[in-house]
């Protein structure tokens, strides 16, 4: 009898996940144990997941670099960075000096960089914003936007006033309890249909894995 | 013997050929009894072709006769005078004609009638015409009669002409010709008649001999048939058609008659010809005797002569003068007179004579075929080709960045503007730094760096208020993530730290480094710590010769479970790193107290498991002011102090640029209104 | 500082640069570094990975088990089949032996769904829906921020409506306008359409959504400002660290 590959997958995701499920609402020994070996499995394909990643980041700009493509020499950068950093951290630990040296001085700084130009798109965006896009929804976006903006920054005026004292409880509250509600629906949301993929997932209606 | 030429291909054949041997047409005229028939040797002697109607004309002419192209038509029902003049009195019908019939061509436009014969004999020119005949037979001896005159049976058996109705035959006779019709230009001028081809009598049969007189085809009108009165020469044949010379001859024209032609006489063709119907043995040439090759003649049985569509297939048609004629206006003829008009019968596009069928077309459908319609013109559309657009300065990002940097490095660089610091703490501050304070010193704390370095620089500042707390406390720490840049940022962290607090690494701090696969991995580790996490990062170096892991350290030795920290501290940027966190961790955390330290942008989604009657989030510290208000309660001034002026002037001109954005598009937008 | 620490500085400080120039223009330099950070940051991952989860998951134990240890049943499973799943795995680097990689895959995101749907269930679904059920009694008081009578009644309503209308929003206000396709609007004012009970709950629903995102957003700014501030700091010491030494 063929067993059909995309039938077995289905059949190995369907097991392994529902141990794991069981094991949140059933205090089963045995489930317990297979829960946890199944997890364990999953964090090891994690790691070996990130590995195979990896490989084929590299492949693709290799790719680049022999067909000289454009932009080859930025490829040829990044598997340059890529390799020396890897080979560092594999050999001296990636809690070396030198790993953290470059961490702290390319990855860091890189990363901290590009944070910084966001905040510049974000004002640019919110700037366009009623321009673009005239509502009352955008309107009350960017009413609240700039509500919650005066009362999280410094107070420009010397002194606790009155007036800063309303506004900062203002800010608390529409932060604490307008976007809470939001914040409360869109979570339940969120959950429902975290469930329902979680559960098409398990029952092999999709299959992210392929097959 | 000179060689025959066909008629039909003009090429040389014996004399004595019944047929061409390159085409196989009969050369001698096919007969269906008599001596003529069975002579096939005997082939007939076309006189030379002249134009005896062009003598006629002028034997007419000189005689005062009118001509007979120019005679006006014959009165309907009338035969032409030519004809009645031809035609001998009594003479019998043809063969397969009712007698006394005029075949329908002969008759003068009445289907299906027939003349009444001429009872008042033959006309003059045709007496004449015998008379020579009977000198020339006198002169050279020979009896006079001809074949026919032996099929007849009596020499003066001759079909009458007879007026009247004229049955046609079921397929044979169409309408009566219209005699002498010379607006037929189709019809070639005919040309003098070629002799009959001499029948020997004596092969003439019995009963086509006896047919010849007798023979009499049935028929309504036969009552009106009047045998042609005796002593008349024969005109035409019983059975057969007179011959009738080929159209083309070897010198293109017609033999003329032997013996010349009499002044007075007119040429006739030979079917007319009664003298050769009399005495074919001398207008035919002896066989063998060398004489010029001649066309043989082709002679129509009368019942395919009768059934020559005249008038169906010979469409009277007026050749106009020259002058009168259209020039041709279009196509290749262009230029032309004279020519068949092709524009009005070929080029211009008829209607269709049925009618067209009608389609019922709904609303629907007519609406989609429109759009698919357009669909397909828009396939047909050349695309315009978009102009590249040119690149574009992008002033406002430019202007935004100018003023966002000069407002963030004016207090940076100069010191002021200086703000104060918050003195309103939010009202969770106060629950949370209790709870740290509260917190069993001897059960290490955990802290989660769930964050990417990008936002180190707020994280930093927030987390640090917090820590600093702990270490304040004398609490142990063990760090742990999810994220692969999550070890050495919480290095960089304690490392900034530790040195104030006296914390030493691996006594009072530990990191146990990172574990991969997100929830999965929250989930493992709150089930089963030591299992998940089984090596440690940035050991001291001992610890690493001696292969110790972070839970060899005094700082987890006493740890089994995530319920034995005394505190968990997520510090993260993202609400679904801190929403895994409250979902997967706080099962297994017991009384455990979980704090998130977030970014300002991740508080509203933390807030609600916050605010619960059974909180799964037990404190929440989060954006730089309540840091600084932390710091401020801690009585320290750390990095969030040390970036609220900075801070606190990029906000204003936040505030400022994303105001004016607003303002704008309000004008615009009421400009707009106003314009329409 | 020492040298090595100022060259660090004046490394992180030209990175910085490269990177902030993209606020002119798109140019190789901030090419050149995004393209350094990729690398490195790969690099780093892939050699923590293998320090922290591979080495001590899969290598050690094969060693501390041995040929004989592997054997034993214990070993199958936290030794030889793990071996097996991930050398499966790697059959995912080859496009012909891919289709048969997917058994790992399979594991890992079945393994991935059902935590995601245990921690929904018990983490927010039941605790969130329980929260949403606050009591609205005027003396009943709030644990964490100590609210109480009108304010706390207001507040858990105001919470309350939010939690629903969101929830309404995205369940039917997804396709539809705000009158819903065949909806009768309840009135026309100033040619302003009222629309009717449905249309107003996922109205209501959407300026709640709006007024979540508005602080998310001030929130997400103000942070990028804090990291802005970070930076030109950072600027501001090393130059002036450079100053010092040079000077």
């Amino acid at each position: 009898m063929r067993v059909r590959l995309s039938a077995l997958w289905a059949a190995v995701a369907l097991a392994a996940g529902l141990f794991v499920l069981l094991g949140y609402f059933v205090q089963f020994k045995a489930i317990q144990d297979l829960r946890l070996t199944f997890l364990h499995w999953a964090v090891l394909l994690a790691g070996a997941a990130l590995i195979v990643g990896l490989v084929n980041l590299v492949s693709v700009h290799w790719r680049k670099v022999g067909l000289l493509e454009e932009g080859w020499i930025y490829s040829a950068v990044l598997i340059l960075a890529l390799v020396i950093t890897l080979g560092l951290g594999l050999f001296f630990g990636p809690d070396n000096a030198v790993a953290l040296y470059i961490f702290s001085n390319f990855q860091l700084p890189v990363e901290t960089s590009l944070m910084a130009l966001l905040a510049v798109s974000l004002v640019v965006a919110g700037f366009r914003l009623v321009s673009r896009r005239r509502d009352l929804y955008t309107l009350i976006f960017l009413a609240t936007a700039l509500f919650v903006m005066v009362g999280t920054a410094p107070w420009p005026l010397p002194g606790l006033g009155t007036f800063e004292v309303v506004v900062r409880d203002l800010r608390a509250w529409i932060s604490q309890v307008w976007a809470a509600g939001g914040a409360r629906g869109i979570l339940l949301g969120v959950a429902l249909g975290a469930t329902a993929t979680g559960l098409r997932v398990l029952l092999g209606t999709e299959r992210p894995y392929g097959g | 013997m000179s060689e025959q030429r066909c008629p039909m291909c003009s090429r040389p054949n014996p004399p004595d050929a019944r047929e061409c041997r390159h085409c196989g047409a009969r050369l001698t005229p096919l007969d269906l009894g008599g001596p003529a028939s069975g002579s096939g040797s005997q082939r007939q002697q076309t006189p030379p072709e002249q134009d005896w109607l062009a003598r006629i004309r002028a034997e007419s002419e000189a005689a005062g006769e009118p001509e007979p192209e120019s005679a006006a038509e014959p009165v309907a029902g009338e035969l032409p005078s030519w004809l009645e003049e031809i035609k001998p009195e009594g003479s019998p019908p043809e063969a397969g004609e009712e007698a006394g019939r005029v075949p329908a061509f002969k008759a003068d436009g009445e289907p299906g009638g027939t003349k009444a014969a001429d009872e008042s004999g033959p006309p003059e020119w045709l007496r004449r015409i015998r008379a020579r005949e009977e000198e020339r037979a006198q002169d050279s001896g020979e009896d006079g009669q001809d074949w026919l005159s032996g099929l007849r049976g009596s020499p003066g058996a001759e079909p009458e002409l007879e007026e009247g109705s004229y049955s046609p035959r079921p397929g044979r006779d169409m309408a009566a010709p219209k005699p002498a019709a010379p607006e037929s230009p189709d019809r070639p001028p005919e040309r003098p008649r070629e002799r009959p081809a001499a029948v020997s009598q004596e092969a003439i049969p019995s009963w086509l001999r006896q047919a010849g007189g007798q023979d009499a085809p049935p028929g309504p009108d036969r009552s009106a048939e009047q045998l042609p009165p005796s002593g008349s020469p024969p005109a035409t044949p019983p059975f057969g058609l007179p011959h009738v010379q080929a159209l083309i001859g070897e010198e293109g024209a017609g033999e003329a008659p032997p013996g010349g032609k009499p002044e007075g006489e007119v040429d006739l063709p030979d079917w007319m010809d009664a003298a050769s119907l009399e005495g074919p043995a001398e207008a035919l040439p002896a066989a063998g005797e060398g004489e010029d090759s001649r066309l043989a003649p082709a002679t129509l049985p009368s019942w395919l002569e009768a059934m020559r569509p005249v008038e169906t297939f010979r469409p009277v048609v007026q050749i106009q003068t020259e002058d009168d004629q259209a020039v041709e206006s279009a196509g290749p003829l262009a230029g032309l007179r004279g020519v068949l008009i092709a524009e009005p019968l070929v080029a211009m596009p008829r209607t269709a004579t049925v009618g067209s069928m009608q389609l019922a077309v709904s609303e629907r459908q007519y609406a989609q075929a429109e759009l698919l319609h357009r669909m397909v013109e828009d396939e047909e559309r050349e695309v315009q080709a978009s102009r590249r657009a040119r690149p574009q300065l992008n002033f406002i990002r430019w202007a935004v960045a100018g003023v966002l940097l000069f407002a963030t490095a004016l207090p940076v660089l100069s010191g002021s503007p200086r703000f104060s610091l918050p003195s309103l703490e939010p009202r969770e501050l106060g629950s949370l730094f209790t709870l740290i304070d509260t917190l069993p010193a001897e059960r290490p704390a955990l802290l989660v760096f769930d964050y990417e370095p990008g936002y180190s620089g707020e994280l930093d500042a927030v987390g640090e208020a917090l820590i600093e707390q702990i270490m304040v406390r004398g609490i142990p720490i063990a760090t742990m993530t999810t994220r692969p840049t999550g070890s050495p940022l919480a290095m960089r962290v304690i490392d900034r730290l530790a040195p104030l607090h006296d914390y030493v690494p691996g006594e009072e701090v530990v990191h146990m480094g990172y574990l991969s696969g997100g929830a999965t991995a929250v989930q493992l580790f709150s089930l089963r710590p030591r299992e998940a996490i089984l090596q440690g990062f940035d050991l001291p170096q001992d610890m690493q010769e001696a292969g110790t892991t972070a839970w060899d350290t005094p700082v987890l030795r006493g740890v089994a479970a995530l319920s034995d920290f005394s505190l968990v501290t997520v510090i993260t940027a993202g609400t679904e790193t801190a929403r895994v966190w409250a979902e997967q961790a706080k099962n297994y955390m017991g009384q455990t107290p979980l704090v998130m330290v977030l970014s300002a942008g991740a508080e509203p989604m933390v807030r609600p498991y916050y605010e619960a009657r059974e909180p799964r989030v037990n404190g929440i510290l989060t954006g730089l002011p309540a840091a600084t208000a932390y710091e401020r309660r801690m009585g320290r001034e750390g990095l969030a102090a040390q970036r609220w002026n900075a801070f606190g002037t990029a906000m204003l001109a936040s505030e400022v640029i994303l105001a004016a954005g607003v303002a704008y598009g309000l004008v615009q937008w009421w400009m707009a209104r106003q314009e329409r | 500082m020492t040298t090595p620490e100022l060259i660090a500085s004046f490394l992180g400080a030209i990175i910085t640069l490269m990177v902030l120039s993209y606020l002119f223009a798109d140019n190789p330099l901030f090419r050149l570094a995004i393209h350094i950070f990729i690398g490195s940051a790969s690099g780093y991952a892939g050699a923590i990975a293998w320090h922290n989860v591979l080495r001590p998951g899969l290598v050690d134990p094969l060693f501390a088990a041995g040929l004989r240890g592997i054997t034993q049943p214990s070993a199958l499973v936290t030794v030889v089949l793990p071996w097996i799943l991930v050398l499966v795995l790697l059959l995912k680097l080859s496009p012909r032996t891919a289709r048969y990689g997917t058994l790992s895959m399979a594991l890992l995101v079945g393994v991935g769904a059902a935590v995601a749907v245990g921690g929904a269930v018990s983490g927010t679904l039941v605790p969130q829906t329980l929260a949403s059920m606050e009591s609205l009694s005027p003396a009943s008081v709030a644990p964490q921020t100590g609210e109480t009578g009108l304010e706390r009644m207001i507040n858990v309503s105001l919470v309350l409506l939010g939690t629903i209308t969101t929830l309404l929003y995205f369940r039917f206000g997804q396709r539809q306008s705000l009158t819903g396709e065949g909806e009768t609007p309840l009135a026309v004012i100033s040619g302003v359409t009222i629309p009717g009970p449905a249309g107003l709950i996922r109205a209501v629903g959407k300026a709640f959504i709006a007024v979540t995102f508005g602080v998310m957003y001030a929130g997400a700014l103000s942070a990028a400002l804090v990291v802005l501030v970070e930076r030109l700091q950072f600027l501001r010491d090393t130059l002036s660290n450079l100053f010092g030494a040079l000077g």
